[in-house]
């Protein structure tokens, strides 16, 4: 009887395998972000159609009589089932139309397309700025954290997290953009980023509202993670060789301390996106949020329906992708399904 | 909350602007108007499409008319009809026949000339059946328009209307191209001073002045409308500099801007009032004595104070700068008591009213009529809901108790004869009041239907009206030639300068 050698088995996480495993966390993370945006895609459609107020109403306005706005509602086509108007819709998203606005007959995407030039950029910057404050801010506080600066870090960032974001835009228009002149209270160039050093000037105060209180949540969780990883062993035998603190955690202590901080950046992205509804307003900025707060005043519902499915499929690809990359980063952590 | 930290923002940035103002130009000679610029105007409302043949609302009004698109005559500030794409114009004797001599060599923004077909056109479809042109209510009179030679246009009357020529002046009356290319959802192609320059859709709309245009050209080179929807945003902004008028403000910041030696602030009449309105099928609204009780149990001159004091008492559905004006703040005068045996006598005691209002007016305007409903016991539950929801709920399908509005348009006493607007307010003797104006032999005999109009409804206590809120307009210095008056539906922009 012969013993047959055990097959080698490969560690996971290696070589041929790990690319399988990535291959398949994609499936996975794929399957759930379109079932996910079809029940987003329902769960939109359905909000709307209870929405109190009707289109045919808001454009006719108080000046319409009853049977123009009765042919508002034909020529609107709000007088066919909700079905119909439902798959017509996500028939044409599929297809990549967005579809067209009733009210001034412009299509949704190109609509979308301009009111991103502001708000993308707008996000973008105040995550940037949120992550760099935050990051030094929170790795300080976390090595400082038995003195009074740390413990004052710790407080202050509880308190700034708690200030409204249109009080902190406001503070700034007042302390810093009247006195100095160098930004502007409100507006977009009209031509966007025709002009890219006068558009940031214009973003500049908006994503700094934004940041500080995004950044303020972030201090904590940068903080927390950072005193985990100092707890560990690996730390203090890198201490014990003789390397200076600030090597062990820049060469070892940030990769591991990263790792839960994604899953933070993908919450983040849907704060600071409702941050943005805020700020635009404020600012008189015409993103995004703006657009949304205006469409739903006007029941342009074909323009809600579609920008939200948009925010939401962006959303959601940011976070899973954010998800999978550190699952692909930590080899520990397993799908439990 | 959000209110005090507006104010906090505003006077400290009061305060700095003082601090840092560098005053430019020592000597404090009158300005003298400099080379044409564009102007930046803050308002309040953005349009929700360029279309004026079939798009209603105050934003649109205030950026078209007689700016963009303009109608056979215009609308003064004062309120006067002006010559505008007719030239001259004579009405026959029995007041049925309108003949127009129409200005030759107008173009359209497009470049295509106006031709008289245009102006038949534009004017026979907004006076069709089944029209959707926002005015064409107003055109219901005219049974026929036609051209008799290249340049002359008749109207036809089925009945005498003595508001015809005004009607002409609202987006029943512009002129647009029969046929045309251009879509007027999201472009602009009518004969005024000024074409559509770019919308920068939730943030600004501008104009340009257009080089063809048949009559004197603007004073400016453009004029930017700016849609900020947040006050203190709106004030800083014209403390930094990046708008030079803003046209319409709180009583908060017109007495917080008025202190400064930069700008200047001047009230403006307005032709609208804050109402509120009865639901006249609903049981207890049925009876005067009820309304009437309301009505007193409010205290209108406190009301005002509580708003800001920008504002005027009315009694009625007239203003003082109408022709048809009547003072009627006496027939429902402050008294509390009187309201109180008012109710007794209908026995009403009890009364539990719901008070539906959209959440564009101040909260603090319903509170305080539900508190003054209160001392007399009545019990009012503020029900607050989105414009777009009043508007199906309120206006169209008439499902209320009390409401709250402002009603802007000028002829809103002509409602007052319409048992299908949405008070449903039935009253054979104001219907007939209203008609008999409308085909008033001359302007006078119209102001005396109408006073009755006004009175009538005073008496009867059809509704309340609150008060009539006045425009303020802040703008620079610098800045001329801006209308003050009635900007919310006629904003004239050609003729404002400003100074260097």
């Amino acid at each position: 009887m012969t013993i047959a050698p055990a097959p080698l088995r490969m560690p996971a996480g290696h070589g041929l395998f790990r690319a399988r495993r990535v291959a398949a966390e994609l499936f996975n993370e794929a399957v759930v972000l379109v079932v996910s945006l079809i029940a987003a895609s329902i769960l939109i459609f359905g909000l709307l159609a209870v929405l109190p107020g009707d289109q045919a109403a808001v454009m006719g306005g108080m000046d319409a009589t009853p049977e123009q706005i009765e042919a508002l509602r034909t020529q609107l086509g709000l007088d066919r089932p909700l079905w119909e108007r439902y798959l017509d819709w996500i028939g044409g998203v599929l297809t990549g139309d967005l579809g067209t606005s009733a009210l001034d007959s412009r299509p949704v995407a190109a609509e979308l397309g301009e009111k991103l030039q502001v708000t993308l950029p707008l996000g973008i910057l105040a995550l940037a700025m949120s992550v760099f404050i935050a990051v030094p801010v929170g790795v300080i506080a976390a090595v400082r954290r038995e003195t009074t600066f740390g413990k004052s870090i710790a407080a202050l960032s509880q308190l700034s997290a708690a200030i409204p974001t249109f009080v902190l835009g406001l503070v700034l228009v007042v302390l810093v953009a009247l006195p100095t002149r160098l930004f502007p209270v409100q507006g977009f160039p009209a031509d966007r980023w025709a002009d890219p050093a006068e558009a940031l000037r214009a973003l500049i105060l908006p994503a700094t509202a934004i940041a500080i209180g995004q950044s303020a949540v972030l201090v904590r969780f940068v903080r927390s993670a950072t005193i985990d990883v100092l707890m560990k062993e690996w730390v203090r035998t890198g201490l014990a060789q003789g390397w200076p603190l600030h090597a062990v955690l820049l060469r070892q202590g940030m990769r591991n301390a990263a790792l839960p901080l994604l899953g933070v950046l993908g919450l983040e992205i849907a704060g600071i996106l409702m941050g943005s509804v805020i700020v635009e307003q404020l600012f008189a900025l015409p993103g995004v949020g703006g657009m949304i707060l205006a469409d739903v005043g006007n029941r342009d519902i074909v323009s809600i329906q579609s920008t939200l499915f948009v925010l939401t499929a962006l959303v959601m690809i940011c976070t899973m992708t954010l998800t999978a990359l550190s699952r692909v980063l930590d080899p520990r952590i397993r799908r439990t399904s | 909350m959000r209110k005090t930290f507006a104010s906090t923002a505003l006077i400290l940035g009061g305060l700095m602007l003082a601090g840092c103002a560098t005053t430019p130009a020592a000597g404090t000679s009158a300005p003298e108007p400099a080379a044409p610029q564009i102007i930046d105007i803050r308002v309040g409302l953005e349009p929700t499409s360029l279309d004026v043949t079939t798009t209603s609302g105050a934003g649109l009004v205030q950026v078209m008319r007689g700016n963009v698109y303009e109608g056979l005559v215009g609308l003064g500030e004062d309120l006067e009809i002006l010559p505008a794409l007719a030239s001259d114009w004579t009405v026959s004797e029995d007041g049925l026949t309108y003949t127009f001599t129409v200005r030759e060599g107008v173009t359209f923004h497009d470049g295509t000339p106006m031709t008289i077909d245009d102006v038949v056109a534009s004017l026979q479809a907004s006076s069709a059946e089944g029209s959707m042109n926002p005015d064409a209510k107003r055109m219901g009179s005219v049974a026929t328009v036609e051209a008799t030679d290249d340049t002359t246009v008749v109207i036809t009357l089925a009945q005498r209307d003595i508001n015809l020529l005004e009607s002409l002046t609202t987006s029943a009356g512009y002129i647009v191209p029969a046929a045309s290319a251009t879509d007027l959802a999201s472009a602009t192609n009518g004969t005024g001073p000024y074409t559509l320059d770019q919308w920068n859709r939730g943030a600004t709309l501008s104009l340009e002045p257009f080089d063809e245009y048949w009559g004197e050209a603007p004073l400016n080179d453009g004029v930017v409308f700016h849609y900020i929807a947040d006050e203190t945003t709106a004030a800083t902004a014209l403390q930094n500099g990046e708008v030079d008028i803003l046209a319409g403000v709180t009583a908060e910041t017109a007495e917080l801007l008025r202190g400064a030696d930069e700008f200047q602030v001047i009230e403006g009449d307005s032709t609208s009032w804050m109402t509120l309105g009865f639901n006249h099928t609903f049981a207890p609204l049925t009876d005067q004595r009820v309304r009437q009780a309301l009505r007193q149990a409010i205290d209108k001159e406190e009301l005002i104070q509580v708003i800001g004091g920008q504002a005027i008492e009315v009694g009625t559905i007239t203003v003082p700068t109408d022709a048809w004006h009547v003072d009627a703040t006496d027939s429902a005068p402050y008294d509390p008591e009187a309201a109180r045996k008012l109710l007794a006598e209908a026995g009403q005691e009890n009364l539990n009213l719901t008070l539906t209002v959209s959440n564009t007016y101040d909260t603090i305007i319903t509170e305080f009529i539900a508190a003054e409903l209160a001392e007399v016991g009545v019990n009012v539950t503020i029900d607050t809901v989105e414009f777009a929801t009043w508007l199906e709920d309120v206006y169209t399908n008439k499902d209320f108790e009390l409401t709250m509005v402002l009603h802007v348009d000028p002829a809103t006493i002509t409602y007052y004869g319409n048992p299908g607007y949405y008070w449903s307010y039935d009253n054979a003797e104001a219907q007939k009041l209203v008609a008999d104006a409308r085909q008033a032999s001359s302007a006078d005999a119209r102001d005396e239907k109408l006073r009755e109009v006004a009175d009538l409804v005073a008496k009867d206590s059809a509704s309340d009206w609150l008060y009539s809120p006045q425009t303020v307009v802040v703008a620079g210095k610098g800045l001329a030639g801006f209308p003050v008056d009635r900007i919310s539906n006629n904003f004239r922009v050609s003729g404002i300068t400003v100074a260097e």
